[in-house]
Parts: structure tokens; sequence; C-alpha cells
């Protein structure tokens, strides 16, 4: 009988990196550059410059093909440019908006090709997952884990990636997501039991 | 549970910066944003702009031709866009060149000095200065040196001022921006001091390593949810800019007055307070309806002679009787007693108990010629017995004795059966009367909790249940920090960016353009005061729903203002705007008439 841990809540604490939130001066002076590529196209290079990497990551590790992922990305860039007149500061950082915007080009893409949208794992990560379903280490654990997150929907799947697999804080995944810091925490609670039950029955 | 359809690649090899480097293209991404149709829906919505099919995704090869044939073009529309010289835009530079070209610290109306408080000190002993408002400074002890660099002894004067809010900023001409690795901010301060010290007229410095500890008590009005984070910054007058020094610590007093309360908290208390009118007003109602039914007069029962008592059988005429106390009139006393003693032909007069004074002796034996009698309450009566060259004071009660004092008996049990009567009906119409008026008591209390209910569930609707509203609160607060050199001290942090900027212009209400070459904007929520270069094309930039007020200094040291409800005449995404000004036309000699034109 698979063991369930109790103590997910304490463990997401644990998890959290404070490398990856920004600093409120940071922010506000992130705003000003935004301000300044509202008023001037061509000033919204260095916010290209300094997001570029990171979005390119995002979108790669949903299409695994880099040409692919090149087109979406500039895509997903033109279409800052275009929105950028309506940006308003609201206390989150600029590359909540930008992740937004990709989530959503990537997810186009797939519904108008009708193709298959990759979830990328790496092993630590598979690691990381699979202490949260149970503590013990075990191969056989890691494959049913790949096999139970065909059985999520996109948006439970989204927050896994984003929480296991992209290490990202629950704060960001908020301000990507555009929900609660503690609805994030909640809803990834859930989507965790919801695993572990489909697990629970794989291995029967 | 159904399967969705994903592809799990658990052999995910991230890509090396250099492979997702070589992607990277930020001009053909211009160029495509200037040619694609531009986009004018919301930021977060769905809709893409630019719709990839698998068969014509596009590579970005075969722009580079199409690109080159137009981009000298483009290059020149590009230039000509940035390079104001044909348009009336003031560029951020223009204005930081004017702003560069002045005094760092630059006072706008010149006439009005400054106002120290200056105290003398013992460099050798130091001191501790206390001011009004509660601030102090602590110098220690060899704190100064001279311009030689020579350590200071004796008597120095110490110059102290402060500086609370917009107006002190706005009059003292110092600058409330700060420039941070090339971004420049707004300063919002809880409160700002200078302080020097002089010997003999000449300046003196801070003896390195010593430093002056200040306590600046300030008062803030802040938001309940506002962290006070503010942060301790010194004005570097050679380096133009303020320097970032410290974290300010900022302890907040205790409330001198009640914090204000949330909207949903001051509708309970509004309601509560009109409970205790409605019981008060109650109080005093029912308290007047006892005034408002007559009581009916108890009658006084018959007295019988007492056997032991000495009694005065005695006769008097309307002229013996005498105005009393008894609440009736004297022509009323005079019918009751005739009627008595018509009723009664055997009344007597008993002398009341408790008279040592009484002589029965003289009483019996003296032959009086006259009497006198004046009703003291309803069974007292003062008799007054006169002889020739004297006479006697007694108190008498009339009394009764044989039939008279039966039948008296009969008709006072009739009389007090319908007193009875009386008082019940009274009670009976206090009754209703108090019901009427439990009544309504119970209607305005029960209207008050329905409005109250109604407001309550609709501030709590628009989310005004709790403190961390909009209102501000008043805090007192002290702001402890050392002070390593001498000059101007502030406890600030910078602002976010306001967020509505439009083209300005100037003018009075002559259509004349101002000659002031500075601007300034005051917002009732940040304690600060912002400067704009004043020329036609300037951009302007405050907060859209903050009260604030625009004004500027004539040629002539007068204030022309903006006033806040003009602001309203700006519309929503408007790029222009002329401020047309008011002058006010009143001298200015002192600080205080600048507060009273730039009241808001």
């Amino acid at each position: 009988m698979l063991q369930i841990s109790r103590s997910l809540v304490q463990n997401f604490s644990l998890m959290d990196s404070t490398s990856k939130t920004v600093s409120d001066q940071a922010m506000e002076a992130e705003w000003a550059e935004v301000q300044a590529a509202q008023r001037e196209p061509t000033l919204f290079q260095p916010l290209y410059r300094r997001y570029y990497e990171a979005i390119f990551r995002f979108v790669f590790r949903r299409t695994n093909d880099e040409q692919l992922t090149a087109d979406i990305v500039s895509q997903v860039f033109l279409k800052a440019m275009q929105k950028l007149h309506g940006y308003k500061f609201k206390g989150v950082p600029f590359s909540a908006w930008l992740y937004r915007i990709a989530s959503n080009q990537v997810a186009q893409h797939f519904r108008d090709t009708k193709k298959t949208r990759t979830v990328s794992i790496e092993n630590h990560n598979l690691t990381d997952l699979a202490e949260e379903i149970a503590p013990t280490d075990n191969q056989h654990l890691k494959d049913l884990l790949i096999r139970s997150l065909e059985e999520l929907k996109p948006i439970e799947l989204s927050l896994i990636e984003l929480r296991f697999f992209e290490q990202r804080p629950f704060k960001e995944i908020a301000n990507i997501l555009e929900i609660t810091e503690s609805n994030a925490k909640v809803k990834t609670y859930r989507i965790l039991e919801k695993m572990k039950k489909i697990i629970s029955k794989k291995m029967k | 549970m159904k399967k969705n359809n994903y592809k799990i690649n658990s052999n995910f090899t991230p890509l090396t910066p250099e492979q997702i480097g070589k992607h990277t293209d930020f001009e053909a991404l211009l160029e495509q944003f200037k040619n694609a149709p531009q986009e004018q829906a919301s930021p977060d919505s769905d809709a893409p702009v630019v719709k990839m099919k698998p068969t014509e995704r596009p590579s970005r090869r075969w722009l580079y031709p199409v690109l080159a044939a137009v981009a000298a073009a483009l290059v020149g529309v590009v230039m000509m866009v940035i390079n104001p010289a044909q348009s009336d835009k003031v560029t951020g530079e223009e204005a930081l060149a004017y702003f560069a070209s002045q005094p760092f610290i630059n006072p706008p109306i010149k006439t009005l000095k400054p106002d120290y408080n200056n105290n003398s000190l013992n460099v050798n002993q130091g001191g501790t200065f206390s001011y009004d408002n509660g601030s102090t400074v602590v110098v220690p002890p060899a704190a100064f040196v001279n311009g030689q660099g020579n350590l200071v002894e004796g008597a120095v004067e110490i110059h102290y001022r402060e500086f609370h809010d917009y107006v002190d900023f706005f009059v003292s001409g110092i600058p409330m921006d700060y420039d941070s690795a090339g971004t420049r901010y707004q300063l919002e301060s809880a409160g700002m001091i200078e302080i020097f010290a002089t010997q003999n007229g000449e300046r003196l410095t801070m003896n390195p390593g010593k430093s002056i500890e200040v306590k600046l008590v300030h008062d803030i009005y802040a938001t309940a949810d506002d962290p006070l984070d503010f942060n301790i910054y010194r004005l570097d007058t050679e380096q133009r800019n303020w320097v970032y020094e410290g974290k300010n610590k900022l302890e907040i007093l205790p409330a001198e007055e009640a914090a204000a309360l949330s909207p949903t908290e001051q509708a309970t208390q509004n309601y509560e307070a009109q409970l205790a009118t409605i019981a008060k007003e109650e109080k005093i109602a029912i308290d007047k309806i006892e005034a408002t039914v007559a009581k009916p007069v108890a009658p006084v029962p018959p007295v019988k002679a007492d056997k032991s008592a000495h009694v005065f059988n005695l006769k008097f005429t309307d002229d013996m009787i005498e105005a009393g106390n008894a609440g009736n009139d004297l022509d009323e006393q005079r019918v009751a007693l005739r009627n008595l003693q018509k009723q009664y032909k055997n009344m007597l007069w008993q002398v009341a108990p408790n008279q040592p004074d009484f002589n029965e002796n003289a009483a019996s034996n003296i032959n009086w010629v006259d009497m006198k009698l004046r009703q003291l309450n309803q069974n007292d009566y003062e008799l007054t017995l006169i002889g020739t060259g004297n006479q006697m004071k007694v108190t008498v009660n009339p009394v009764l004795t044989g039939a008279d004092y039966q039948q008296a008996m009969k008709d006072f049990n009739k009389s007090f059966a319908t007193y009875e009567t009386a008082l019940a009906d009274r009670q009976a119409k206090l009754n209703a009367a108090r019901e009427a008026l439990l009544t309504e008591i119970a209607d305005r209390k029960r209207m008050a909790k329905m409005a109250f209910d109604k407001r309550y569930e609709t501030l709590k609707a628009e989310g005004k249940d709790n403190k961390a509203t909009e209102e501000l609160i008043k805090h007192r607060v002290v702001n402890t920090f050392t002070a390593t050199n001498l000059g101007i001290w502030n406890c600030d942090r910078p602002l976010p960016p306001w967020l509505v900027s439009l083209e300005a212009d100037f003018k009075n209400n002559q259509e004349e353009q101002f000659n002031s070459n500075v601007a300034f904007l005051a917002d009732q929520t940040n304690n600060t005061v912002a400067r704009f270069y004043a020329k036609k094309g300037t951009r302007v930039q405050y907060n859209q729903n903050n009260k604030k007020l625009l004004w500027v200094v004539t040629k002539d040291n007068k204030l022309a203002v903006y006033r806040p409800e003009k602001f309203d005449d700006i519309k929503n995404r408007q790029r222009s705007h002329t401020f047309v000004l008011d002058v006010v036309d009143k001298e200015i000699e002192t600080e205080e008439d600048v507060r009273e034109i730039l009241q808001f």
C-alpha cells in the first residue's frame, strides 16, 4: 500500500526558492523601463534582452523543437510589444506578464496544429516530485508518476511543471497564472492528492 | 480517467545560452512590430495577432531583403521621431539639463528666508537639544572642525530646522527627486532636517568619526497596510543627488487621537451612537410623560381632636385670613375655610404637636382682641393671637369631634375613592403614552438597524470592511538616525512612478504663457512635491485618483495655481493638456502666506 506523505505544506515552504522573486525596487525600476518602451518601442530592447532566454526556455520545455520555439518566442515578444501600451504595473514582475503571453501562445499553437504538447522532465525534478508523493526512492514510482501526468488536465499539468520541473516559487506561479499565492499552493496540493490516487490505483 | 494527449519527454536536455542566444534578433522584431497591424485588444486577451499555420510558419530569412530596401527610409522616420527638433516636445534630457543649470537647492521665492532654531553649544561638552515638537538632537563633544581641519573649541552655534510637508519642501527649494542608477524617482518624505554649525559666522564641518543622533518627530498620513518602510538619505550638494545612508528606524508613538476606522467600523460606530441617542431621548421622553397627565391631589383625612391637646374654638371671617403657603391663592383659601367652617360648625383648632414654646396659660388667660390665620400647608395653619401690645403665634390644625368627624370621614372616604379612580385613570393614560413612546422608539431602532445592515453589506461588498483601504491614518512617528555629516538629511522612500503622463503647457487666464521655468505638483496622498520643467511640451506626471495641486511662481513672485477640481477636466488617456492657472493676487511675505494659498 502506498504511504502518502501528509507534510506537504511544510515541504512546500522548504522548497520555496527566493532567488527567483523580484524585489520591489527592481520592479519599480523595471516599470520605468516599461513606461519608456511604451513611449518609444526601440526602448523595449533591454526588456527583450533580459527575458529572451527565460521565455525561450519556457517555450522549449513545451515544444522540444528549437526552431518552433524560436518562432513562437518571436510571436510572444511581438505580441508583448503590440500590447505594451495597455500594460499597467500592478506590483507583480513584468516577466509574469510575458510568461502568460508565452503560455497562451504555446496553447494556441497546439490548438491550431492539433499536435501534442511536450512535457519536459529532468530526472532530478522527477525525484523532487516523487518525494512529495512518497518518501521512498522508487523507479517504479517514477514511471507511475509519469503516467499519472498524462491524466492531468492542462492547467493541472502547468502547475506541476511550473512548481516541480521549473522550480518556480509559488509567488511567481501565482503571478503567471493570475491566481493568489495561497490558491496556487492549495491547487498544487490537490493535484498531488489526485496524482497519489491515480498512482495508488495503478499499483493495485 | 480521461488521458490527455501529452508527450512526456523524460530525457529532457536544456539548451545552452549560446544556442538560445543565436535566435535573438531585436531589429527584426522591431521591424515586424512596425509592419504588423496594431493590436487594440487588452494586454491579457488570448487573441493572437498573427495566426501561425504550420505550413506557413514564417522564416525571418525572407524578410531581410525587404528590410534592406526600406531600411534607409525607416531610419529617417525613426530619427524624426527621436529628434524632436521639429516638434514642441520637451525631452527629459532638456528638463534635466535645465535643472542641472540651476542651483541645486533653489528656493523658488527668494524673499522668504529660512527660519532656523539656533542654539549655543559648548563644543567641549557637547549637548542635547529638544525642540517643541519633541524632536531631539544629541551632539557629542568635539564634534566639529573648522575650514583648516582643526578641532574647534568653545562655543558654537547649532542651526536646525525641520521640513514636514509639501509647503516646507517647496519653500526650501530642496529637490525631492532622486537618481538611482539612471532612473529618477520621486521621494516621499517622513520628515527632513537641516543642521549645521557655525563659529563666529564660519561654517564648520563634522569631525570625522563623530556623528549626531537625531530623533525626528513627524506626523505621517498612511493607509493601514502601509509598511512605513523609509530610508535615510543625505543630500550631497556636490554630487547634486541624495545619497542612500541606510534604513530608517521609525517608531510609531502611541496614538494621541483615535486612529481612523475602516468604513464598516465607522458605520458600526455611527449606528451605536445612534442607538445611544435614541436611548437618551427615550429616557427624556418617558420622564416627560409623567408631566403630561396631571397628578390628582390626594384628599387629606380629617383629624380627630386629641383630648390631651389644647384646642381653640374659633370662627374666622375672611378678613382674618392671610395669604398662606398652601399653593392656592388668598381668595381660594378664604372660600375653602368659609366652606369648612360652614360644613363643620363644631370644628376646633388644635395646637399642633412639638411646640414646646406654646404657653397654654397665656393663651387661655390673655384677653385677645384679634386673630389672624395663615395656611401653612394642607393641614397646618399659623394662628396669630393679637392682644393690646402683644401677640402669640402658634401652629394649629383643624380638628373634628363626634358627628362632624364621622361625617368628615364619610366624605373623606368618598373623596379618596374618587382620588384612587383618578389615580388609576392617570396611570392608564401614562401607560398608554409610554406604550406609544416605546413603540416609536422600537421603530426608530428597527429603522436604524435596517439602514446600518444595508450600509454594512454595501461597504463589505465594496471591500471596505477592513483597514486596508485607501483611507489615511495619522501616525505620530519618531525617526531615529545618525547624521554623520552636517547638512540636509531626509527620511524617504522612492515612490512608484505616477501613471498619468501627458504633454503640458502652462497658461494664465489671458492665454499667456508663464515665464516660470518650474511647475510644482503636490499630491495629497504622497508627502512630496514634484518639479517639472514648465515649458510647452514638457511631460507632467501624476496619479489619476489622488487629490493634487499644481502651481508656478510668477515673475512678480506670486503664485498661480491649478486647483484639484480642475484636474477632473483632464480626460482618461488624454495625451496633452494646457494647464490654465489662476494667479492669486496676494503678496507673499511669509511662509504662512504660501501655506494659505496652497492649501488643498
